[in-house]
C-alpha cells in the first residue's frame, strides 16, 4: 500500500481534511472521506459530467482529478449552492419550476456547469448554454427543459 | 474504474522533478492537466508507479507572444489559450481548432503542451501544432533538447520522449504572412459525439497574396494514421496554383493518394479516407473564403 497523504480542501466555505491514498479521486474524497454525496459519479472517466465541481472557481470532472491534487484550493460542490443551507439557489429554483430535472443524477452536474456558466456569462444565448452544458450528459429530459431552465435562473438573476 | 496504486509527487523545483523521474526507473508519468491521463489511469490502462505533478514548477504556466512565435509553458490550460487574444491574432489556427477539444469543463483543466504530448492520433492540438511547424522543448538528464513536431511524432502515442525527460513547452512559429498577403484558417472535425475523440480531423491554413496565389499553405489531418499528418504535395499544389480553387480538387486527390489510414472498431478504412477528403475540401473552401471576405480582396 502506498504512502497516505493528506489533503487539506475548503469545500463549501469549510477546510476539511483527510488521510488518503493518491489514488483517491476528488469524487471519492467528497463523497466518502467528507460524506457530501450530491457530487454524484457516472462515468467515472471524465465523459459524463454527472462529477462537475468548481475548483477554485473554475468547473472540473472531479472523477480525474485525484484529492492530493487539489491539497490547498478551494471546492464547491452541489451542497455548496444553496445560499443559506435550506433554501434553493435562484438556479436551483428555476429546475424546479421548469422540470429541468427527472431522476435526478446528472442535476448536481448540471447546476455546477450552469451556475459556472452564470458567473462569467450572465445572459448566455440558448447556444451558449448549449455549449457549456454540452458535456455534461443527461439520459432522462432531452436537455430541453435544462436549458430552459438556466434561461429562465439568467432572466430572474438579471431582474433582481 | 479506480486507478492501480500509485505514488504522487508535486516537486517545486525542475531539477526535483527530474530527480523523481530519473529515480523511477522508467515507471513514473507525469502530469498536468491529466485529461488524458486521468480516464487511461482510471481504467488501469496506464499503470504507473509515480505520478510527477508539474502544476508546482515555477514559470511553466506562461504563454509568451514574441517576435517571431508564441511559447506554451507546459501548464497553460487550453481554456486560456482559447480565451488568449495572442492565439486569436498569432495563431489562428490553433484559434479554430480549441473549441473541438473535449468540453468546456476539460478544456478548464486540460493543457495544450500535455495534448500535445500525449500524442492521440485523433486529437487537435498535435494536429495544429504538426501544421505549425512547432517545436517541443525537452528537458533530462543531458540537458536541454529541442525537436520538432514533425519528428517528435513517432506512432500512436508514441513520441521521442525519454521516460525521464519532461517537456517544460511547446513553441508556434508565428511569422507574420509576406507583404500584401492575408491569412485565413479553418479547422473541421466528425466526431461521432461533439466533444469526443475526432473520427478524422482536417485542418488549413493559406496565406493569400493581393493577386489571389497562395504564397504559403498548411494542410493537415489527424485520425487517418497513427500521427498528425502535413499535406505536402497539396501545399506545392496551392503555391502553384494561378487560380487556387480550381486546384482544390487535385489538392483533395493528392491527398487521397498520401494518406493510408487504418479501419478499427469505430470507422472502416474506407469511411475514413471518405471522411478525410470531405473535410479537407471543406476547410480548403471555408478558409478561402474568410480570406476573400478581408475588405478590399476577393
Amino acid at each position: 500500500m502506498t504512502e497516505l497523504q493528506r489533503v487539506t480542501v475548503t469545500v463549501n466555505g469549510s477546510a476539511r481534511s483527510a488521510t488518503v491514498a493518491p489514488r483517491r479521486s476528488l469524487a471519492d474524497f467528497l463523497r466518502d472521506d467528507l460524506a457530501l454525496t450530491g457530487t454524484h459519479l457516472g462515468c467515472e472517466h471524465g465523459i459524463c459530467g454527472a462529477c462537475t465541481v468548481l475548483v477554485d472557481g473554475v468547473a472540473m470532472r472531479s472523477c480525474i482529478l485525484y484529492a492530493v491534487q487539489v491539497d490547498g484550493a478551494e471546492v464547491t460542490t452541489v451542497e455548496g449552492l444553496s445560499p443559506d443551507g435550506t433554501t434553493l439557489s435562484p438556479l436551483q429554483d428555476a429546475f424546479v419550476a421548469c422540470h429541468g430535472l427527472q431522476c435526478g443524477f446528472c442535476t448536481p452536474g448540471m447546476l455546477i456547469a450552469a451556475t459556472a456558466l452564470l458567473r462569467e456569462n450572465p445572459a448566455p444565448t440558448e447556444a451558449e448554454i448549449r455549449d457549456e452544458l454540452g458535456g455534461n450528459l443527461c439520459r432522462c429530459t432531452g436537455y430541453q427543459q435544462i436549458v430552459e431552465s438556466v434561461q429562465l435562473a439568467a432572466r430572474r438573476l438579471a431582474e433582481r | 474504474m479506480k486507478p492501480v496504486d500509485f505514488r504522487y509527487v508535486r516537486p517545486r523545483t525542475l531539477d526535483d522533478a527530474l530527480g523523481e523521474l530519473a529515480r523511477a526507473n522508467g515507471e513514473a508519468k507525469v502530469i498536468a492537466g491529466g485529461q488524458s491521463l486521468g480516464p487511461l489511469l482510471n481504467m488501469r490502462l496506464a499503470r504507473p508507479a509515480l505520478l510527477v505533478d508539474v502544476n508546482a514548477l515555477p514559470g511553466l504556466d506562461a504563454l509568451d507572444e514574441r517576435t517571431e512565435d508564441v511559447r506554451f509553458g507546459a501548464t497553460v490550460r487550453q481554456r486560456d489559450a482559447e480565451r488568449s487574444a495572442t492565439v486569436a491574432r498569432r495563431l489562428p489556427l490553433m484559434r479554430d481548432a480549441l473549441p473541438f477539444v473535449g468540453h468546456v469543463h476539460t478544456r478548464n483543466r486540460g493543457t495544450v503542451v500535455g495534448s500535445i504530448v500525449h500524442a492521440d492520433p485523433t486529437a487537435e492540438l498535435p494536429l495544429v501544432a504538426r501544421c505549425l511547424d512547432a517545436v517541443v522543448e525537452i528537458v533530462g538528464p543531458r540537458g536541454r533538447r529541442e525537436v520538432p513536431v514533425a519528428d517528435f511524432y513517432l506512432g500512436y502515442l508514441t513520441t521521442d520522449l525519454a521516460p525521464e525527460e519532461l517537456v517544460v513547452a511547446v513553441r508556434f512559429p508565428a511569422p507574420t504572412p509576406a507583404a500584401g498577403a492575408v491569412r485565413a484558417t479553418a479547422f473541421t472535425e466528425m466526431a461521432r459525439r461533439e466533444g469526443d475523440f475526432a473520427l478524422v480531423a482536417a485542418a488549413a491554413q493559406l496565406d493569400v497574396a493581393r493577386d489571389g496565389r497562395i504564397v504559403d499553405a498548411r494542410l493537415g489531418l489527424a485520425g487517418i494514421g497513427g500521427v498528425p499528418v502535413r499535406l505536402c504535395a497539396g501545399e506545392e499544389l496551392l503555391r502553384a496554383a494561378a487560380d487556387p480553387p480550381r486546384a482544390f480538387g487535385a489538392v483533395v486527390a493528392a491527398a487521397d493518394a498520401a494518406i493510408d489510414p487504418d479501419g478499427d472498431l469505430h470507422a472502416t478504412a474506407a469511411y475514413r479516407r471518405s471522411v478525410a477528403a470531405t473535410l479537407l475540401g471543406r476547410v480548403l473552401e471555408t478558409a478561402w473564403r474568410r480570406a476573400r471576405a478581408v475588405p478590399g480582396r476577393g
